[in-house]
C-alpha cells in the first residue's frame, strides 16, 4: 500500500489596527499532519491538528479506503527543500514596527484613518512519500492590509492598501498610503481621451479560471469548451503556474499532491495550452499534471489552488507600458456571463499621468466581451511602479469605460 | 477552569468541531470524510491593549495564558475599564442538540441520502454536470472568564445542495438548488423539489432572454432581499467600523429616518440554523436586534469594545469564525421583517412592467450595491412572464431604501443560509432573508 504524509506548521503574528492604532496582537501557532494510503483504486485520508498518533492515523487512513472514493495512485520520488526564512521583522519588535509605521501614515496622511490587519506569518511544510519523495519547504511574508477612510466620509471604507511579501520597507510603505491617500481625496475628472485600464494582476484573466478547471472544461458547457489549442487571447500573454516568480514573495515549490512546480502554462503567448489537474482528473481526462492540488483541510481529498498562478510579465515596469492610464483600484461585484461578456463596477479608480497618480476619478464601470481585454485589448503586464512596496504587478488594457 | 490573575481581563473560548463532508461530482465521489478538531483562543486585555493567543493543545491552555499576561502590564484598576464593565457573566449550559447529533450519523447514510437526490437530476436531456453536496457542523463551545463567566452550549447545522450545468447549442445555464436544517432528519430536499428544479432550469435554459439595460421596478424573493439587506446595510451596521470615527456616528445617529417607513431589518442569533449563537464569542446572550425599524435607524451590532465606546448594550454579535481568531463584529440572521398582510403576487401585481429576482450568484455593497441575479422573471401587467438573464442590479444604497414601496407579510417570510465574509475571517456560517419586497426603481443591466 502507497502513503504519502504532509506536516504544515504555521506561526503567525498579527497586529490589529483601530482608528490609526495597533490595539491587539495575536499569537497562532498551529500545525497539521495528513495520512493519504492508497490501494491502486481508492484514497483514504486522516490526519489532525496538533500533535498526532501518526501510527493511529496510519491506520485510519487505510480504513478510510472503504469509504471508496476514487483516486489514482500516482506517486514519485524526488527530494528537494527550501528554505527562504528571512529577517523581516522580528517578532518580540513586531508591534513596535507596526505602531512606527502607523504613526508615521497619521502624521503624513493626517485627514484619514487607517483600520484592519498587519500579519507577519511563517510557514514550514514536509511532503514524503512511500516512493521516497521528501520535499521540504520554509518561508515567511509580511502581509500589511491597511483600510482607510476620510475622516469627512460616511463610508466603511474608502481606499485600501495591501502589500504582501518577504521584504519591508517602513519608507516605501508610508510612501504608498500617502500616495494613495492623497490621489484619494483630491478628485479629478475622466478625461474626454480614452485612456489605458489597468487592474491588479489576474483580477481579469482569473474570471476565465473556472473554464480552465479540468472537470469543467470536460464537461463541454464552458466558455472555453472545446479551444485547448486555440489561439484565442494575445500574444503578450502567458498565464502560467510559476512559484517564485517574484523573488520579493516566499512561495512553496510544490503542490499539496506533492507535485513540483514546471512552469506549467494554461496560456502561453495566447494559445489556450493546458487546463488546471490535480491527480485524479489528471488520469480521468488524460491531461498533464499542472501542479493545481490544494487541500482545503488536513483530511479531504484535494482539490484546486492559485499557489503560483500567475501573468507573466511583459515589461519592466507599468509605465513602460504606457505612462497615462486608468489605474483600478476596487472593483467589487463584477461577473462574466457565459457569452464572455463582462460587466465590472469599478467602485474606485485613479487617474495615472505621466507615470504618477494624480487624483481619484468617479465611480465608473466597464462593459466588455472577455476574449476581447485579453485578446487585442491586453497590452501587458508589469510591476506597479506607481507604488513602492510589495504590491501586484498590474495588467493593462484598452478598454472604454463609463460614468 | 483556568487559573486566571486578577488585574488583567481574561477569558478562554473553545470549540470542540465535528463536521462532515460528502461530495459528488457528476456520477463520481470525490469527498468523504469526518473529523472532530479541539481548539482554544485566549484573550487577556490590560486596558490598553489585547493580546490573543490561539493554541490546539488543550493542555497548554494555562501556559498560553500565562504567557500572555506576560506580554500584558498589570492594571489595579480593570474592573473599571469601560469595556470590562459590559461584559456579561453568564452562568449556563445549554445543550440543544446531544438527542439528535449529526456526529451519531453513519457517513454511509448520509453519503445515501445525497445519492438518491442526485440521481433525480441526471436524466436531464440538457444536464452537461452535475454535483451534489452535503455538509454538516456540530459544535461544543466553552467559554470563560475572569469575571466568572462560565458558558457551555452546543450548535449544529446541516446543508445539502444539487447543481446542475446545462447546455442547449450556445445556451448554457448554472443554477443550484440548496436547503438547510440544524439536524439531519429534519433537512429535506424531496423528489418533488427536485423535479421542479430541473424543469424551472429547463425552461430558463431554453426561454431566457437579455433584458434592455434600463431603470424598473423590481420585486425581490426572500432570498435577493436578504442578500440586499445584508451586503447593503448589515455590514454598516457592524460598530466596528465606526471606531474613533465621528463623521460615522453622526451620519448613523439612531432615530435617522434612513429608509421607507415599510422597512423594518433585525439581526438575530435566536433562529436554529448557520445563524443561531446561543452565546456569542465574548459570553453575550443572544439577542433581537432591530437595525431599522419602520425606516427609523434603531440599533446597531456591537462587541463589548464597540457597545462601550458608543455608549450602548450588547447585543450578542461577537463572532470568529473558529479558535484561530479573536471575535469581531457579525451578523447572524438579518432578515426583513414581514408585516402587512401583502402576499409576493399582490407585490407583483402593481407593476406593469419590471422584473422579479428569485435567486442570486453573488452580491456586494458599497455606497453602491451590486446584485448579480441567477434565475429572473420579466413582469408584465402584474404577472410572471418570461424568463429572463440579467447580468446585475445596482443602485445607491440610500436611494434604494428610500424605494421599497412593498413588503410582504411575516407568514411568507423565508430564511436561506449564507457564508460571509469580512476582512480575514471568512466563511463565517450566518443567515439572511426575510419578506418579498418591492423596490419603485432599479438599475437594471
Amino acid at each position: 500500500m502507497e502513503k504519502e504524509k504532509l506536516i504544515s506548521k504555521k506561526e503567525s503574528y498579527s497586529v490589529n489596527v483601530t482608528a490609526g492604532k495597533a490595539d491587539s496582537l495575536r499569537k497562532t501557532v498551529t500545525s497539521f499532519t495528513t495520512i493519504r494510503a492508497y490501494d491502486g483504486n481508492f484514497i483514504g485520508i486522516s490526519g489532525g491538528i496538533g500533535k498526532i498518533d501518526l501510527a493511529k492515523a496510519e491506520k485510519e487512513a487505510e480504513a478510510a479506503l472503504s469509504r471508496k472514493i476514487p483516486y489514482p495512485c500516482n506517486l514519485f520520488g524526488g527530494k528537494e527543500s527550501v528554505d527562504e526564512t528571512k529577517e523581516i521583522i522580528a517578532p518580540e519588535k513586531f508591534v513596535f514596527a507596526a505602531s512606527s509605521l502607523l504613526a508615521r501614515i497619521e502624521k503624513e496622511l493626517p485627514s484619514c484613518t487607517a483600520s484592519n490587519k498587519i500579519n507577519l506569518e511563517y510557514t514550514k511544510h514536509e511532503y514524503s512519500n512511500s516512493k521516497g519523495a521528501e520535499l521540504g519547504y520554509a518561508g515567511n511574508n509580511l502581509t500589511i492590509a491597511l483600510s482607510f477612510k476620510d475622516k469627512k466620509s460616511a463610508n466603511i471604507m474608502d481606499f485600501f492598501y495591501g502589500s504582501y511579501g518577504n521584504t519591508y520597507s517602513e519608507d516605501d510603505c508610508v510612501y504608498d498610503c500617502v500616495t494613495l491617500g492623497q490621489s484619494f481625496l483630491n478628485k479629478v475628472e475622466l478625461p474626454s481621451t480614452p485612456l489605458p485600464v489597468a487592474f491588479a494582476t489576474g483580477v481579469v484573466p482569473m474570471m476565465l479560471i473556472g473554464d480552465m478547471i479540468a472537470e469543467n472544461y470536460c464537461m463541454g458547457a464552458g466558455k472555453l469548451a472545446g479551444k485547448l489549442g486555440q489561439k484565442l487571447f494575445s500574444e503578450k500573454l502567458t498565464l502560467a503556474v510559476k512559484s517564485g516568480l517574484y523573488k520579493n514573495v516566499s512561495e512553496r515549490f510544490y503542490d499539496d499532491e506533492g507535485v513540483t512546480d514546471c512552469f506549467y502554462k494554461l496560456i502561453n503567448r495566447g494559445e489556450f495550452k493546458g487546463i488546471l489537474t490535480n491527480k485524479r482528473s489528471a488520469a480521468m481526462f488524460g491531461y498533464p499534471l499542472s501542479s493545481s492540488a490544494a487541500a482545503p483541510t488536513f483530511d479531504a481529498v484535494p482539490s484546486y489552488g492559485a499557489n503560483g498562478l500567475r501573468v507573466l510579465p511583459t515589461a519592466a515596469k507599468a509605465t513602460d507600458i504606457a505612462s497615462d492610464f486608468i489605474y483600478v483600484a476596487t472593483t467589487s461585484g463584477g461577473d462574466v456571463a457565459p457569452d464572455g461578456n463582462v460587466g465590472l463596477p469599478l467602485q474606485l479608480a485613479y487617474l495615472v499621468k505621466g507615470g504618477k497618480i494624480v487624483g481619484r476619478l468617479p465611480e465608473m464601470s466597464l462593459s466588455a466581451n472577455i476574449f476581447d481585454l485579453l485578446g487585442r485589448g491586453y497590452l501587458g503586464t508589469a510591476k506597479n511602479d506607481l507604488l513602492r512596496g510589495n504590491v501586484d504587478a498590474i495588467d493593462i488594457f484598452d478598454a472604454k469605460v463609463r460614468i | 477552569m483556568p487559573n486566571f490573575r486578577k488585574d488583567f481581563y481574561a477569558d478562554v473560548r473553545r470549540e470542540k468541531r465535528y463536521a462532515s463532508d460528502v461530495r459528488f461530482i457528476g456520477p463520481n465521489l470525490v469527498e468523504c470524510r469526518e473529523s472532530t478538531i479541539e481548539k482554544a483562543f485566549i484573550r487577556v486585555y490590560d486596558g490598553k491593549m489585547w493580546y490573543y493567543c490561539s493554541t490546539d493543545d488543550m493542555d497548554k491552555i494555562q501556559d498560553e495564558l500565562d504567557g500572555l499576561y506576560a506580554c500584558a502590564t498589570p492594571n489595579p484598576d480593570i474592573a473599571n475599564d469601560p469595556i470590562v464593565k459590559k461584559f456579561e457573566v453568564n452562568n449556563d449550559k445549554i445543550f440543544k442538540y446531544e438527542k439528535n447529533c449529526v456526529k451519531d450519523v453513519p457517513l454511509e447514510k448520509k453519503r445515501e441520502f445525497l445519492e438518491k437526490r442526485k440521481k433525480i437530476v441526471e436524466n436531464d436531456e440538457y444536464l452537461k454536470q452535475s454535483s451534489a453536496f452535503y455538509g454538516d457542523r456540530y459544535s461544543v463551545y466553552d467559554f470563560t472568564s475572569s469575571l466568572g463567566a462560565n458558558v457551555a452550549f452546543d450548535t449544529q447545522s446541516t446543508k445539502a445542495a444539487v447543481s446542475i450545468s446545462l447546455a442547449y447549442g450556445k445556451e448554457t445555464f448554472d443554477d443550484s438548488i440548496i436547503v438547510f436544517s440544524d439536524g439531519f432528519e429534519t433537512l429535506k430536499l424531496t423528489k418533488d423539489q427536485l423535479t421542479e428544479f430541473v424543469e424551472n432550469s429547463d425552461e430558463f435554459l431554453l426561454k431566457a432572454k437579455s433584458v434592455e439595460a434600463g431603470k424598473y421596478p423590481v420585486v425581490l424573493s426572500p432570498e435577493a432581499a436578504g442578500i440586499f439587506a445584508h451586503e447593503s446595510f448589515g455590514h454598516k451596521s457592524e460598530s466596528d467600523f465606526m471606531l474613533g470615527d465621528e463623521t460615522m456616528k453622526k451620519e448613523w445617529t439612531l432615530g435617522k429616518q434612513v429608509a421607507s417607513p415599510i422597512l423594518s431589518i433585525y439581526d438575530t442569533g435566536t433562529i436554529p440554523g448557520p445563524g443561531f449563537v446561543p452565546y456569542d464569542d465574548e459570553g453575550t446572550k443572544m439577542k433581537k436586534t432591530y437595525l431599522i425599524k419602520n425606516g427609523v435607524l434603531s440599533g446597531r451590532l456591537h462587541s463589548a469594545k464597540t457597545a462601550a465606546e458608543l455608549g450602548e448594550e450588547l447585543t450578542g454579535n461577537a463572532r470568529a469564525i473558529n479558535c484561530d481568531y479573536e471575535p469581531i463584529v457579525r451578523m447572524t440572521t438579518t432578515l426583513i421583517e414581514g408585516q402587512g398582510d401583502d402576499t409576493k403576487d399582490d407585490l407583483i401585481s402593481r407593476i406593469k412592467y419590471g422584473y422579479y429576482i428569485k435567486n442570486c450568484k453573488h452580491g456586494s455593497g458599497m455606497s453602491t450595491f451590486t446584485i448579480a441575479p441567477n434565475v429572473a422573471y420579466r413582469i408584465e401587467n402584474g404577472k410572471i412572464a418570461s424568463p429572463v438573464k440579467i447580468a446585475v442590479i445596482s443602485g445607491n444604497v440610500f436611494e434604494t431604501l428610500g424605494k421599497i414601496d412593498g413588503v410582504s407579510r411575516a407568514e411568507d417570510m423565508r430564511v436561506s443560509a449564507g457564508n460571509c465574509g469580512k476582512m480575514e475571517q471568512y466563511p463565517l456560517p450566518v443567515a439572511l432573508g426575510g419578506a418579498y419586497i418591492s423596490v419603485s426603481e432599479m438599475d437594471v443591466q
